[in-house]
C-alpha cells in the first residue's frame, strides 16, 4: 500500500495503478494536473497571435502571421510537450518521472523549431545542448536510486524505511533544472521570442510544473 | 470564506495604495491618497473593453481569470491551512500568468516584458530554499503544522532569520516599483501589462491585490506564527512599510543584475541550509 | 447572465460552508473556479457600451 507522506502534498486521492509502476494524485499534484490540462487545452483551442513588429526609425509596423503548415506542427509539438508534463505530474515512477522530463526538453525545442529565425534556432540549439547534458544526472539520479534502494516506485521510497542518497536526490533536482530553471535557462529566454503564444506558453510552463513536481518528490523523499 | 477573499482584494488595493502613498513620501512627493487603487481599479473596469485584433484571442481573456484564479486558491490554502508547497506552486504558476500575459497580445512592449518574466525565474529559487529551510525546521509543509510548531517554539524567524530573509526577497520582487520589478519598467511601457486595459486590467488589479495581500498574510503565517486576526493586519502593514522604504530608495537594477543579486541570495541562503542540515 | 450564476455560485458556496453544510475544500474548489468569471463578467456587464457616444465639444 502507499506511504504518500501527507504533510508535503496532502493526503493521497486516488491512484491508478498497472502492476508496480502506480500513477497517483495529491491534492497537490491533482492541482498541478488542472493546471497542465487548462494550458494545454488553451494550445488546443486558441489561435495564435499576430506578433507586431516597428519598423526602426518611422511609425510604420508590420504584423507577423504564421504559415498554417508551420501553425500545425507547433500545435502538435505544444500538445505534446502538455500530455508529457501531463505524465510527468501524475507519475508515480521515478524512471517515468525522467523520461517525460526528457521528452519534454525534445518537444520544447520542436515548438520552436519550425520558426525559421536565426536568433530563435541558435537559441533552440543551446537550449537543447544544455537540455541534453541535463539528461545525464537525471537518468544518473534515476540510476542512482534503482542501484541503492531496489526499487523506483514513490510509494516504496516516500516510506521512512528507505533512505534515498542524498546525491541521488540532487542529480535529479539538477536535471530538472536543465530543462529550463534559473541557472541554466538564459537559451529558454531567447527562444520564448518565437511567435505563437499559446503554444511558446508551453515551454515555461512545463519547466515550472516539473520542478514543482521535483520539489514534491526529492522533500518526500 | 467568500467573506474573507472581499476583504483580501479590498485590504490588497488598500496596501497597494499605501505602498504608493508611503514610495511618494520618502521621494518628497505629495502622492495619490491611499485608495486610489481601489479607485483605479472601479474606474478600469467602467471602461470600453475588446480584445486587441493582433492577440491570440482565448490567451489573452484566459491568463486574467487564471490570475484571479490562482490567488482565490491560494488565499483558500493559507485559510485552510493546507500545504505550504501548494501555496508556492500557486506563487510559481502566477510566473506563467505574466509570462502569457505579455506573449498573448503580440504587441512588442508585452513581449519585452514576458522575455524579461522568463529571465526574473531567478526570482523563484530564494522560495525554494524557503520551504527547505522550513521543512528541515519543523518538519512538515502543512501550515497547521508550522503554526503548531510556532506556538512552542516560538516564531520561525528567529530560528531561522535567513530562511525569513529569503521570503522577504521573493515578496520584494513582486511588489510593485520594485528594484526587481524589471517586467513592468516604464521603459518598456508597462511590460507584460501593457496591452490588457479596461475590464482586463481591472480582473489584473484584482488579481494583483489579492497576491499581495495574500503574501504578506503567508509571510505572517509562517515565520510570526498565529496572531489575532487584526495584529496579523498590524504586521502586515509594518511589513509592506519596509518594503515601501527599500522601494522608494533602491533605483531599479538592470535585468541581468536582478538575476545576478538574486541568485547570489539564494547561494548563500542554500549554503546556510546545508550547513544547518549538517551541523543540526 | 454568466455573472448572475456565477455570483450565485459563489454566496452558495460561501454560505453552505457557513452553515457546514458543505466541506470546506469543496467550497474553496466552487469559489476558486466561479470567482475569476464573476469578476470579469461583473465589469463586462457594467463597463461602457462601444457604441459611440454623444459627440464631444469639439469648440467654437
Amino acid at each position: 500500500m502507499n506511504s504518500l507522506p501527507a504533510d508535503i502534498g496532502g493526503p493521497g486521492l486516488y491512484a491508478v495503478e498497472f502492476g508496480d509502476i502506480v500513477n497517483y494524485f495529491t491534492p497537490y499534484t491533482a492541482v498541478l494536473f488542472v493546471f497542465a490540462l487548462v494550458f494545454t487545452a488553451l494550445a488546443i483551442a486558441s489561435r495564435p497571435e499576430r506578433q507586431v513588429d516597428i519598423i526602426f526609425g518611422g511609425d510604420g509596423y508590420y504584423t507577423k502571421d504564421i504559415e498554417p503548415a508551420k501553425l500545425g506542427f507547433q500545435r502538435f509539438m505544444a500538445i505534446a510537450c502538455g500530455l508529457a508534463t501531463l505524465g510527468a505530474v501524475v507519475s508515480g515512477d521515478v524512471f517515468n518521472f525522467t523520461l517525460f522530463t526528457s521528452m519534454v526538453g525534445i518537444t520544447n525545442i520542436g515548438i520552436v523549431a519550425a520558426y525559421t529565425n536565426r536568433h530563435v534556432l541558435n537559441a533552440a540549439f543551446q537550449y537543447g545542448i544544455v537540455a541534453m547534458i541535463a539528461t545525464v544526472p537525471l537518468f544518473g539520479g534515476a540510476a542512482i536510486i534503482l542501484a541503492t534502494t531496489g526499487t523506483l516506485s514513490m510509494w516504496e521510497l516516500f516510506g521512512p524505511a528507505i533512505a534515498v542518497p542524498l546525491i541521488a536526490k540532487a542529480f535529479l533536482i539538477l536535471g530538472v533544472m536543465g530543462e529550463g530553471m534559473a541557472p541554466f535557462y538564459v537559451a529558454k529566454a531567447e527562444i520564448t521570442r518565437a511567435p505563437g503564444a499559446p503554444y511558446v506558453l508551453m515551454i515555461h510552463v512545463s519547466s515550472l510544473l516539473l520542478f514543482l513536481r521535483v520539489t514534491e518528490i526529492v522533500l518526500s523523499m | 470564506m467568500i467573506d474573507i477573499l472581499l476583504f483580501g482584494i479590498f485590504a490588497g488595493l488598500l496596501l497597494h495604495g499605501i505602498h504608493r502613498k508611503v514610495i511618494a513620501r520618502v521621494q518628497g512627493r505629495p502622492g495619490p491618497p491611499v485608495w486610489q487603487e481601489i479607485l483605479h481599479t472601479l474606474k478600469f473596469s467602467f471602461k470600453e473593453t475588446w480584445i486587441p485584433v493582433t492577440a491570440s484571442q482565448a490567451l489573452f481573456v484566459a491568463v486574467v481569470l487564471v490570475a484571479l484564479g490562482i490567488w482565490t486558491a491560494a488565499l483558500f490554502v493559507l485559510l485552510l491551512e493546507g500545504s505550504l508547497l501548494l501555496l508556492f506552486g500557486m506563487y510559481m504558476l502566477h510566473k506563467i500568468v505574466e509570462h502569457g500575459l505579455g506573449l498573448s497580445s503580440g504587441s512588442p512592449y508585452g513581449k519585452f516584458g514576458a522575455i524579461r518574466s522568463v529571465i526574473s525565474a531567478a526570482s523563484e529559487i530564494p522560495l525554494f530554499a524557503t520551504i527547505g529551510a522550513v521543512y528541515l525546521v519543523t518538519g512538515s509543509l502543512m501550515i497547521s503544522d508550522i503554526l503548531a510548531w510556532q506556538q512552542v517554539h516560538g516564531p520561525l524567524a528567529i530560528a531561522m532569520p535567513p530562511a525569513a530573509l529569503a521570503m522577504y526577497l521573493v515578496i520584494l520582487s513582486k511588489v510593485h516599483y520594485s528594484p526587481f520589478a524589471i517586467i513592468e519598467a516604464k521603459e518598456i511601457v508597462s511590460g507584460n501589462r501593457t496591452e490588457h486595459f479596461g475590464v482586463w486590467r481591472a480582473g489584473l488589479d484584482v488579481a494583483f491585490a489579492l497576491k499581495t495581500f495574500v503574501l504578506l498574510f503567508a509571510f505572517v503565517l509562517i515565520f510570526v506564527g498565529a496572531l489575532p486576526f487584526a495584529a496579523v493586519l498590524a504586521v502586515m502593514l509594518v511589513l509592506l512599510l519596509s518594503l515601501s522604504f527599500v522601494c522608494a530608495l533602491c533605483p531599479m537594477l538592470s535585468p541581468y543584475d536582478t538575476v545576478t543579486v538574486q541568485s547570489l541570495a539564494t547561494g548563500l541562503i542554500a549554503v546556510y541550509i546545508v550547513a544547518f542540515g549538517v551541523i543540526g | 447572465m454568466g455573472m448572475v450564476i456565477c455570483g450565485v455560485i459563489c454566496c452558495a458556496a460561501g454560505a453552505l460552508l457557513w452553515l457546514s453544510l458543505l466541506e470546506a475544500w469543496i467550497s474553496a474548489l466552487l469559489i476558486v473556479a466561479a470567482f475569476p468569471f464573476f469578476v470579469v463578467f461583473l465589469g463586462l456587464w457594467w463597463n461602457a457600451s462601444e457604441r459611440e457616444g454623444d459627440i464631444p465639444f469639439i469648440g467654437y
